[in-house]
């Protein structure tokens, strides 16, 4: 190479170096008081679905804090930036993530995940850290005394069932059998159990219950043993959206007439497709139509902003996620600190936050060990007609 | 059906490396792109579902011939280097897929609805055409490679590329046609099982697992393995899942290890 080309080369890596060393602290403006705030969720993948979800939810209520000025810290203004992970919903893509988060960029609130691998993967370093970590998955082993700084922003299956499974009893008395159809981790054994409690303990008999491995397509082999046990209905709450789709498709196919029956969120419209109209008919799920009855004023201008934003259709998987910044705006600016221990304090005080599902609280001491699972309405609803209609909404009762 | 699935998977990713000696870790993405394809022809375009399947054939295999010259030809002949390329274009190609299309689970309707019972098992229309369609793809290229010129020629580039060579016959064109075919073949499996199951970027990596399972189980390079191999997973699967539940997906790894302690070389590899 000549001494002009190693010239020439050396400019354009050294203008690049710049680039990349100022460029990521180009986003505001230096005079502007900044929080950084981790975010890891499964953004590719199977779980995507979920991990995109909660990214639309997150950045509606970041954008609306950011528009009025920032967080409130004290009477400082803190603008709001989310640092993105993904941890392709597995264990150790998320430790890497919460490394990179913890010990680079220095955050000290992490909102993630729904994968209960990488969320317990992640807890010893968040823990010892005292970083304050907004969790999702349904693994009961998640909230403990021991990991006094996580909190559980969503219902769990534990949570949603035991709502849900009372409003079976009383809606379809002539319901007595149920079949249990999880995936082979651990988010599927954990809800396995939520599910096969809360079935018995309103006085159903579980007749069938298997595991299968993410990734499966062809339930046939699956559904041809669980159809000779004749259950009543099949409850599958921790698959997927996919894969439940599927599952109602192959089990209307080899003739199951029963009811369908998850305690998770739907895309109607996305889940019709796949299943079919015809067989999503009577399935009963955990989604609220925003625009049908039981909505209230916070989840109407949620529904709006989501519309304005990401256009339609409208995402009802969405809304959940929006607790997760939410209340941790609202911790910080009541406690009036960006330090977690204090915001930690304040989230084990304060009994009523204002919610778009209107009042919310922590609870879960009895069961858990320890106050730090979010409580909001649990709403039901079924598909006809390929659309959803709100059934009802009830609080989850804790044992 | 299940069997017939893993088939259509394995066998173009068999015959190249049968052909090209090439572990094509990226087959698997040219079976979600033309699952993909299949939507994108159906639903947007309004096609008929067995010229969009026909479509997606020729435009994977258009795909294949690109990729092979664009990013295997450079690295023929060196097998580390070869692999991670392939690697390189399976990541490339679902992250691509992931951008353009989105994470969102599609359909494709079904072309055949409804069920009938045969023997008092009960079967999809669509499963039944799969399998259909499936033999006589097998077959079309059982005898293609048999008793075709060019058939012969990938062959007799399989048993000796110089010697190939010398008697006139083009390697390069040779590899060529086999990724073509190759190609056009996991798009066929994508097309076809796209109205079955769904369609999302990620249903290539699961369908690439399968098809290195199932040409170890039935040799490496051979298209009768491919077969063998495909229909003996789907059959041990589906027995597994009945009888034995939860351990089935473990199965077909303890088949691979069952297989190379007695017969390293395949069920129908050459040693």
């Amino acid at each position: 190479m000549t001494k002009v080309n190693r010239g020439l080369w050396g400019m354009v890596c050294g203008f690049f170096l710049c680039v990349s060393i100022f460029l990521p602290v180009a986003g505001f403006p230096a005079t502007e008081k900044v929080l950084k705030i981790g975010a890891i969720f499964p953004l590719s993948g199977r779980a995507a679905t979920w991990g995109l979800a909660a990214q639309k939810a997150i950045t509606i209520k970041q954008e609306e804090v950011n528009a009025k000025g920032g967080l409130d810290v004290g009477g400082e203004r803190y603008k709001i930036e989310i640092i993105w992970e993904d941890d392709k919903y597995n264990a150790a893509a998320g430790r890497m993530a919460a490394e990179k988060l913890v010990n680079r960029d220095r955050v000290k609130f992490i909102l993630g995940t729904q994968c209960s691998a990488s969320i317990l993967a992640i807890q010893p370093i968040t823990e010892p850290n005292k970083i304050l970590f907004l969790v999702n998955s349904y693994a009961k082993e998640v909230l403990s005394v021991d990991k006094p700084y996580s909190f559980r922003m969503v219902l769990t299956s534990n949570e949603v069932l035991q709502a849900m499974y009372p409003w079976m009893k009383k809606t379809y008395p002539q319901l007595k059998t149920a079949a249990l159809i999880e995936p082979n981790d651990a988010s599927g054994w954990s809800i396995e159990k939520d599910c096969k409690r809360s079935a018995e303990q309103n006085g159903y008999q579980v007749v069938f219950s298997q595991f299968y491995e993410r990734g499966t397509s062809d339930f046939y082999p699956l559904l041809n043993k669980l159809l000779v046990e004749k259950p009543d209905f099949i409850d599958f709450t921790g698959a997927p959206p996919g894969d439940q789709a599927l599952i109602v498709k192959q089990v209307r196919e080899l003739g199951y007439k029963g009811k369908t029956f998850a305690g998770t969120t739907i895309n109607p419209v996305q889940f019709c497709k796949i299943a079919g109209v015809e067989n999503a008919e009577g399935h009963i799920n955990n989604t609220h139509d925003l625009l049908g009855s039981y909505t209230t004023e916070g989840q109407k201008k949620y529904h709006g902003d989501y519309i304005a934003k990401y256009g339609e259709p409208f995402d009802p998987v969405t809304p959940k996620y929006h607790l997760y910044l939410d209340i941790l705006v609202q911790a910080i600016e009541k406690s009036g600190s960006l330090d977690p221990t204090v915001v930690k304090e304040t989230m084990e005080k304060v009994e009523d936050w204002k919610t778009i599902f209107g009042p919310a609280k922590f609870g879960g001491q009895d069961y858990y060990g320890i106050k730090r699972q979010i409580l909001t309405p649990v709403y039901i609803s079924e598909v006809i007609g390929g659309k959803l209609v709100n059934r009802g909404t009830t609080m989850p009762v804790l044992p | 059906m299940l069997g017939m699935t893993y088939v259509l998977i394995a066998s173009g990713f068999s015959l190249i490396y049968g052909i090209m000696r090439l572990l094509n870790f990226a087959h698997g993405e040219f079976y979600m792109l033309g699952a993909f394809a299949t939507y994108l022809l159906c639903e947007r375009l309004g096609l008929d579902y067995f010229t969009a399947i026909a479509l997606s054939m020729i435009i994977m295999a258009i795909l294949g011939v690109l990729v092979y010259h664009l990013f295997f030809r450079p690295f023929r002949d060196q097998h580390d280097p070869s692999l991670v390329i392939a690697l390189a274009i399976a990541m490339l190609i679902g992250g691509l897929g992931l951008l353009i299309f989105g994470d969102e689970d599609k359909s494709v309707p079904s072309p055949f609805p409804g069920v009938i019972k045969v023997l008092g098992v009960t079967l999809s229309m669509e499963r039944i055409v799969v399998i259909i369609v499936a033999i006589i793809l097998m077959a079309t290229l059982t005898f293609y490679i048999k008793y075709s010129r060019m058939g012969q020629a990938m062959r007799a580039v399989s048993q000796d590329r110089e010697a190939a060579a010398l008697q006139g016959i083009g390697v390069n064109s040779t590899f060529t046609l086999c990724m073509a075919i190759s190609s056009a073949l996991a798009g066929a499996a994508g097309a076809l099982l796209a109205p079955l199951f769904f369609v999302n970027p990620f249903i290539g990596m699961h369908a690439v697992l399968k098809a290195l399972i199932v040409v170890v189980i039935g040799g490496l390079g051979s298209i009768p393995g491919a077969i063998a191999g495909g229909l003996l997973l789907g059959f041990v699967e589906s027995i597994g899942n009945t009888f034995l539940g939860n351990i089935t997906e473990m199965l077909g790894f303890v088949l691979v290890m069952v297989v190379l302690m007695f017969r390293p070389q395949g069920l129908f590899g050459y040693e």
